[in-house]
């Protein structure tokens, strides 16, 4: 017998949980908390096998709270619960140890495939969050490994400091004020993790940004 | 029950000349014509196409446009201001009568420009008055009740209990579009004593229709009886087709209301019967008439009168007539029992329902609070002013003393050098104080303008968080809920996945679960309160990048530690409205969103590959958007700077203190 604890402010949501397993054997819903509190306090009395956590509740951040119950219990399966599928939310979930993440909407066969495949040691997201998730890994395996993109501004005074020209040349060469020219500088320096002019000229030739 | 916007749309009055009007028709209209062919090509004939384009106005706008436009050419030749200002005003509530919104305000913002001179101010209240009434046609309530109360300010201080009358009815109608029903009826109370000891059997007229309404908003529709017979008597009497039309179609609510519909359904056909504006109020009242064959249970009529309803609101160009339509025909499908076509039209009143109308609605609180604070400003500038005037008063003053004292220091020389040195010393200290008082002016101004944004800005942002809170937290949980039941129930029922009126139905709560899901998360994304500015930053460019052939990169330098609250929504909001206008007009295919933060400032950087364009003629009308991020960047203290080269792309940078951020 699988013992779920629903954690979610809103006894609806738990209620149609509860139907949506009332026909199966072996799996019931044996415990409801509507706060954190109320949470920790069942857990610390009964013992359970998953624990859908909605990421909304009124006393503290599901996150937090997610992050609490791994501290305590190092096997027991947590599936995030929320309403929205914002990949930035989904991954922060996995990272403070999640097993799985399903969207409220869902139906009675993802929620079961949900609690088998965690149960059984997998990682579970909800079709709509995969695609999410992807999109997330697409973009950063744009952006790893690659040399900081510079903008047209920067590029061009990059070029000029490579041939020589002092700030306030710069300035006066492209119509800026001095300020902004320094401005740029600064923020070349900080894409390039350098800690001066020299070191910036070298790391943009490392990277090929310059000649 | 959203009965007000459609009865008192109509209701809306303006402003014109002197004369109290009769009965808008074409005699009148024919005798000024005849004095038009007669008159030579002076200040009198563009007074005559004044007038008539007042009288076509009401009943034949078209008709008005000619003419009016006509003694606008005219008046202009002759280089008459005060015609060609008064003529812009009329051509306003022309095109507002034909629906142009854009003309209509294009015309009263040049009368207003004309009439900007401080003897001028009773044009000028005239003018705040149709703002109203051109924001309230459009449903933006507040803006609407903000001029409406600036033009009774005007009247007020003017001290014209006359024109005062009209701002102020107005001022009560868009009161119950905002539900404000209690005040709306408190005043109209106020107002209608006044009027009666005046003996203004139209405007009290008016005021009745106000007070029905309100309590019938209010569901308290025995109150309104007291108002129905003097309202019913004047409508049979009166030769103001306005209010006329419009005193039928209000007792025909009321009889709806005490479901005696066929009684309701006569006066709708009367007040259609006198209606002026053909289709605007042709299709309320068609709408109105459906509406009750609906309640009556008379299917086949409601249909016809809705399809009418339907076509005139489009030929009138009017979105809350289509919309309040919208609404009765899903009823009417509803009951047909052909419900993709309910679904279809409930859909089309949603849309236009959008949490984002109730909730310009809602802001309304904020935004008054605000328009306070700024008279309160306004108030402690004007004292400045004065004292400032009195300042120079004393200095002139002085230098009268001067040059006496010039005088007689041909007579008396020596003598008087150290008073004049004295004089003039405190002359200088005169013109110092002077000096600081105007500074002091600046930086007032400087506050009212961000304290009035300020409260705008985080008032609409609480209410935004507030209302995707309710959605996710309310209809969010019932509509899971209900997609639950409905998949236990086709797993206890296998043969129910063959039906196809279930199978639809699932289907539709799944959409509109989604659909929640997805507006939720246009007001206010969770993962911007949760995790914070990049992360959020970072999804909206994922879902943007998923659907186009459009590169985002991102790059954020030091910015672990998350900065306040209200300024990261605020920062969003500034990013996601230049990522707007770049998807909308730049024709780009890559994007740089950087974020550069270093002890003392942030600095922000969007830059695209687009087509560019002209920043200099960049005028507010076609880059509202641009105007947006310049207000919300000045009210963080930044400096923004765009830079765009045709072809080549655009960059706009934007510097922040840290400390105005933290």
């Amino acid at each position: 017998m699988v013992n779920v604890l629903v954690i979610d402010d809103h006894p609806l949501v738990t209620g149609g949980i509860s139907v949506m397993l009332q026909n199966r054997q072996d799996i019931a819903v044996s415990g409801s908390a509507q706060t954190a509190r109320e949470a920790l306090s069942l857990l610390e009395k009964n013992s359970y096998d998953i624990i859908l956590l909605d990421i909304s509740l009124p006393d503290m951040d599901g996150l937090s709270l997610c992050r609490e119950i791994r501290k305590q219990d190092k096997t027991i399966k947590i599936i995030g619960l929320t309403s929205t599928n914002e990949t930035g939310i989904i991954t922060q979930l996995l990272r403070e140890g999640a097993n799985g993440f399903l969207l409220k909407n869902m139906d009675r066969t993802e929620l079961l495939e949900a609690v088998f495949q965690t149960l059984k040691g997998k990682i579970y997201l909800s079709k709509a969050a995969n695609e999410k998730v992807l999109e997330q890994f697409v973009s950063i395996d744009n952006s790893i490994s690659q040399p900081p993109l510079l903008t047209r501004r920067e590029k061009e005074i990059l070029q000029l400091l490579n041939e020589g020209y002092t700030g306030p040349q710069i300035a006066q060469k492209l119509f800026l004020s001095p300020y902004t020219i320094e401005t740029h500088r600064k923020n070349l320096m900080q894409k390039l993790n350098a800690t001066n002019s020299r070191l910036l000229l070298k790391l943009a030739r490392q990277n090929k940004l310059i000649e | 029950m959203n009965y007000l916007l459609q009865t008192v749309a109509a209701v809306l009055l303006i402003l014109y000349a002197p004369v109290a009007r009769s009965q808008p028709s074409d005699p009148v209209a024919d005798s000024l014509l005849k004095s038009l062919s007669a008159a030579t090509e002076d200040t009198a004939k563009v007074h005559t196409y004044i007038e008539l384009g007042y009288t076509l106005n009401a009943y034949d706008p078209d008709r008005a446009l000619n003419y009016a436009s006509e003694g606008m050419a005219l008046s202009k030749r002759i280089g008459f201001n005060a015609g060609t200002a008064e003529l812009a005003y009329v051509l306003s509530d022309t095109w507002l009568n034909l629906g142009n919104y854009e003309k209509a305000k294009s015309m009263l913002d040049e009368s207003e420009r004309m009439y900007s001179s401080p003897e001028n101010s009773a044009k000028l209240g005239k003018i705040y008055n149709a703002r109203g009434n051109w924001y309230y046609m459009q449903s933006d309530m507040w803006n609407a009740s903000h001029y409406y109360s600036k033009a009774v300010d005007i009247f007020q201080q003017l001290k014209d209990t006359v024109r005062i009358i009209i701002p102020y009815q107005n001022l009560i109608a868009s009161l119950g579009e905002t539900k404000n029903y209690e005040r709306a009826i408190s005043l109209s109370k106020k107002l209608l004593k006044t009027l009666e000891d005046r003996k203004d059997s139209l405007r009290m007229a008016a005021t009745y229709q106000h007070l029905i309404i309100n309590y019938l908003a209010l569901q308290n529709p025995d109150e309104a009886y007291a108002y129905i017979p003097p309202l019913l008597s004047f409508a049979e009497t009166t030769l103001e087709y306005n209010i006329k039309s419009e005193a039928y179609n209000i007792a025909g609510k009321y009889y709806v209301e005490k479901k005696q519909y066929d009684t309701a359904i006569s006066y709708y056909k009367k007040a259609i019967a006198t209606a002026l504006k053909d289709n605007y109020q042709t299709s309320l009242y068609n709408l109105s008439i459906g509406e009750a064959y609906l309640r009556k249970g008379d299917l086949s009529n409601a249909g016809q009168h809705l399809q009418l309803a339907e076509q005139q609101s489009q030929k009138a160009n009017s979105r809350d007539i289509f919309y309040r339509v919208s609404e009765v025909w899903s009823e009417y499908y509803e009951r047909k029992k052909d419900y993709r076509n309910a679904f279809t039209y409930l859909q089309e009143f949603t849309k236009l329902n959008d949490s984002f109308l109730v909730a310009e609605t809602r802001q309304y609180a904020a935004q008054l609070e605000a328009v306070y604070e700024n008279n309160k400003k306004e108030t402690e500038i004007r004292t400045l002013k004065t004292e400032q005037l009195e300042k120079t008063e004393a200095i002139r003053h002085r230098n009268n003393i001067l040059y006496v004292a010039g005088g007689f220091l041909l007579l008396a020389a020596i003598a008087l050098v150290l008073q004049i040195q004295n004089a003039r010393n405190k002359r200088r200290l005169l013109e110092q104080e002077k000096q600081l008082q105007s500074e002091k002016i600046l930086a007032l101004q400087r506050e009212q303008q961000v304290s009035s944004l300020q409260s705008m800005i985080t008032g609409q942002e609480t209410e935004r968080t507030r209302i995707a809170r309710d959605l996710h937290d309310g209809l969010g949980g019932v509509f899971s809920t209900v997609k639950m039941y409905f998949s236990s129930l086709q797993h206890e029922n296998p043969g129910l996945a063959q039906s196809p009126l279930f199978v639809k139905s699932f289907e539709m709560v799944d959409n509109a679960s989604g659909e929640l899901r997805r507006i939720a998360h246009n007001l206010m994304p969770e993962v911007l309160m949760k995790l914070g500015l990049i992360n959020a930053i970072q999804d909206m460019c994922n879902s943007i990048q998923a659907g186009r052939l459009l590169r985002i990169s991102l790059q954020a330098y030091s910015m672990e530690k998350r900065l306040n609250n209200n300024i990261e929504i605020m920062l969003y909001r500034i990013i996601q409205e230049l990522l707007n206008n770049i998807i909308k007009h730049a024709e780009a295919s890559e994007v740089i969103i950087q974020f550069n933060r270093h002890s003392d400032r942030l600095t922000i950087t969007i830059e695209d590959n687009g087509k560019g364009f002209d920043v200099e003629q960049a005028t507010s009308a076609n880059h509202a958007g641009i105007d947006t991020v310049k207000s919300r960047v000045n009210y963080l203290n930044g400096e923004m700077s765009i830079e765009s080269n045709k072809n080549v792309g655009t960059t706009v940078i934007m510097e922040f203190m840290m400390n105005h951020l933290e």
